[in-house]
């Protein structure tokens, strides 16, 4: 037992064990906390005196809604600040440079901090069970629906502590950290009235089985698959804004990137295997496409200064760790993995999963389109950035720039492609949202718009492909001469 | 032998300033090194870029021979980092911070508590183990943060600024502190604007201006090299001025300035020469009363190999 114990004790996150105790110990929690049993006890009450006296048979959703309302609140706006609180606290109270030497990693330091807003999550839930539970005594709820918005909100609420502290690791100084706090804060208020108003219409009018039809647990699990998938994305590119600019933190960033290109391959699979529209085939391959350029992003914008600094070191004849050579980018995988990451998603064009007819043709060219956009909004920015005359500040831009493009091309296609058709006759998914862009009506990728991408696209391409195939040299080089040094060394 | 710490061409850039220019020095087990210079000289960024917590442009950093800039997370385990401000954390108590740091650098349930009690005792903070951070005064936090700074048992340890804020106890039972941690063979670079705080406990100084090391050595032989004349101190029972009058008369006096109660006399000549100079103001009834060689300080160091300009 004892064992058990200090081997737990060795495993137990330091961040985690801090987090908790500060946040149990501080005002902010303390205070959400009882207000937010306050209220549940105040919606019960009322409830209580009103909803059961009516006799109406909707009772219990109604009581679900506020219940669940106040927990959303809690999860989508408090814990998420306490997340943002605990990591800008690092910075404001002067004890960043300390956590940063201490000896944990940026990642264990990410980890514990996520770790610590899930369990006070997990007490505010805690806290709401009994409240949430008693819904159904009052009828009218479907159990399955019921959880599975509870789970959603639950995750959701763990994920946007995730996105609290990104914000946080972000924010350099005070200013930027107050914008990003305001930012962030409005983002969570809207986001938690939107899933509110998203919840009280599935569990009062639709109900996520007959949203969902046959497909209800492929979709739920999917859909968590995914939405873990990108929280570690986030907690990887997270880890990273902390970590040593030498160390190799991009390896992380691109693991999980190739984690979500494969969930989403999955997802295309198992949607199509529902639902035979070459249309949704398309969103999906646009999702991969970006998912696979999250994967090049971290390498490809790198500033190579290891490689500049080891060749400058060699000739000075100090350097003689030839493990380190092995960091500098480049090298026939490199390039192999970039051609078929981008190659793999057309072969569900050749080989459709779906049994039913199916026309693959149909909107092949906006996928196209859609992956020379991308190609073009990633590439260029990143082939500019490796020219050894880019100033750091505009390295900087260029970098923003990449990561903000592909998150909001996702944003876009996500919220207009999440329907099949629209009121307003406009187009509903992420390729006619780009094609659009580019020709009256029809995938007009033949117009001047759609030509510049293309060009760009081309451009960027062709420059990083060759920028690879010079790490590739640099490597050999420096390989070359680490095993002359060696020999002279010995000599 | 491999030196402790080694700083070899250290270079740092902030967009067109020159934090710090091609510095070079290093410092050996067991020893203390002063780091001086003016406000923005590059103090604080060179001991940030030795702490790993910044990257140098140009250059490397050396701990008992390893790269900082190709193994950090192996340096780090050697070095001791103390800011000049301790970060505090809210509603944590001593006891609490420094179990998060025993944690953090990977001591097991068995070490945790003796290594915490231990630097507490070094410290002398045991009987406050229970206080509120938030509540402890400047001296107290300092400890704290050198106490902190310890519990890793490391080889190096970086100190900026350890006595800005301290009053004279303070600096005095600081002090000791660094010798007992210097005489269990730790090295230390040590920064600070109170030179005559470093000119009590240092082996050697690094003197930084505008980004590059000016001077560099051990003190004994810096301030053997400050004048290559003899520098004298005399004091009178005659008032000063009448001293100074009768210097300028003496022949070999180069230069007089006045210090405390009498006279620091810049002085060329021999052995003879300096017994004749007694003689004379002897003869002039001054009644010297003191009257010896004068040791440099830090401050005289300092002053003579800077211009105590800003970047």
């Amino acid at each position: 037992m004892s064992r058990f114990l200090q081997a737990l004790d060795r495993k137990i996150n330091p961040v985690f064990v801090k987090e908790i105790r500060q946040s149990l110990r501080g005002r902010f929690f303390r205070t959400a906390f009882f207000m937010a049993l306050a209220a549940a006890w105040i919606t019960t009450l009322f409830v209580l005196s009103n909803g059961l006296r009516n006799g109406e048979q909707t009772s219990g959703q109604w009581f679900f809604l506020w219940q669940h309302g106040i927990y959303i609140l809690t999860s989508f706006i408090v814990i998420p600040q306490l997340a943002n609180r605990g990591m800008s606290a690092e910075r404001e109270e002067n004890t960043f440079d300390a956590l940063m030497i201490s000896g944990l990693s940026p990642a264990r330091i990410v980890m514990g901090k996520v770790l610590a807003a899930s369990v006070l999550q997990g007490l505010f839930l805690f806290a709401f069970l009994p409240f949430l539970s008693l819904g159904f005594a009052f009828f009218g709820l479907d159990l399955a629906t019921s959880l599975i918005i509870l789970l959603f909100t639950t995750v959701g609420g763990t994920g946007f502590a995730l996105f609290g502290i990104l914000a946080a690791c972000l924010a350099k100084t005070r200013a930027s950290n107050n914008l990003m706090q305001g930012m962030f804060t409005i983002g969570t208020v809207g986001l938690s009235m939107s899933w509110i108003g998203f919840s009280s219409a599935v569990i009062m009018d639709l109900g996520l089985v007959s949203l969902f039809g046959g497909e209800l647990f492929a979709g739920v699990a999917v859909t968590l698959l995914l939405w873990y998938l990108f929280l570690y994305w986030t907690f990887a590119f997270t880890a990273a804004t902390l970590t040593h600019p030498e160390e190799n933190a991009s390896a992380r960033i691109r693991f999980a990137s190739l984690l979500l290109s494969l969930a989403a391959l999955l997802g295309a699979i198992t949607h199509l295997s529902f639902v035979p529209d070459p249309e949704i085939l398309n969103i999906w391959v646009v999702s991969i496409l970006l998912f696979t350029m999250l994967t090049h992003i971290p390498s490809i914008t790198e500033e190579d200064t290891l490689g500049r600094r080891a060749l400058a070191d060699l000739s000075m004849k100090k350097w003689r760790r030839p493990g380190m050579s092995l960091l500098l980018k480049g090298g026939n995988r490199g390039v192999a993995f970039f051609l078929l990451s981008l190659g793999i998603p057309f072969l569900l064009y050749l080989f459709p999963v779906s049994s039913s007819p199916f026309s693959p043709s149909v909107g092949f060219e906006g996928v196209i389109a859609a992956l020379f956009v991308i190609l073009a909004l990633t590439g260029t920015p990143s082939l500019l950035s490796s020219r050894a005359s880019t100033s750091p500040r505009r390295r900087m831009f260029l970098r923003l720039f990449i990561l903000v493009s592909l998150p909001f091309i996702s944003l876009i296609s996500i919220l207009f492609g999440m329907g099949t058709k629209d009121p307003f006759g406009f187009p509903l998914n992420a390729i006619h949202l780009i094609t659009s862009a580019f020709g009256e009506e029809d995938y007009a990728y033949t117009s001047g718009a759609f030509g510049l991408f293309g060009i760009f696209a081309l451009v960027a391409f062709i420059g990083n492909l060759s920028r690879m195939k010079k790490a590739r040299q640099e490597r050999k080089s420096i390989l070359r001469s680490l095993t002359l040094t060696k020999q002279d060394g010995e000599d | 032998m491999t030196a402790l710490l080694e700083v070899r061409g250290l270079t740092r850039k902030f967009g067109q300033l020159t934090a710090v220019n091609d510095a070079s020095f290093s410092v050996g087990a067991g020893e203390i090194w002063g780091f001086i210079g003016p406000n923005g000289a590059g103090k604080t960024t060179t001991m940030r870029t030795i702490a790993t917590l910044d990257i140098p442009d140009q250059g490397d950093i050396f701990i008992e021979g390893r790269s900082v800039l190709v193994e950090p997370q192996r340096t780090r385990q050697r070095i001791g980092f103390m800011p000049d401000a301790l970060g505090t954390y809210a509603d944590t108590t001593i006891y609490e911070y420094l179990d998060f740091f025993a944690r953090a650098v990977g001591l097991s349930q068995e070490l945790r508590p003796q290594r915490v009690r231990e630097v507490l005792s070094f410290t002398d903070l045991g009987k406050l183990c229970d206080r509120m951070m938030d509540s402890l005064s400047k001296g107290m936090s300092q400890r704290l943060c050198l106490a902190k700074t310890l519990l890793h048992d490391p080889a190096l340890l970086i100190l900026d600024e350890p006595a800005a804020g301290l009053d004279p106890r303070a600096r005095v039972e600081f002090r000791e502190l660094i010798r007992a941690l210097a005489s269990q063979g730790k090295g230390i670079l040590i920064s600070s604007h109170i030179l005559s705080e470093l000119s009590e406990v240092c082996d050697g100084v690094v003197v930084i201006e505008k980004g590059s090391i000016v001077r560099e050595g051990r003190v004994h032989e810096l301030t053997k090299n400050i004048s290559e004349h003899e520098m004298l101190f005399i004091r009178t029972l005659e008032p000063v001025h009448e001293l100074e009058r009768a210097l300028a008369e003496i022949p070999g006096v180069l230069k007089t300035r006045q210090e405390k109660l009498g006279m620091v006399v810049e002085f060329q000549g021999e052995e003879d020469a300096i017994a004749d100079l007694l003689q004379a103001l002897v003869q002039r009834n001054l009644r010297p009363i003191e009257f010896h060689w004068h040791k440099a300080d830090l401050e005289e160091l300092f002053l003579s190999f800077t211009e105590g300009n800003l970047q």
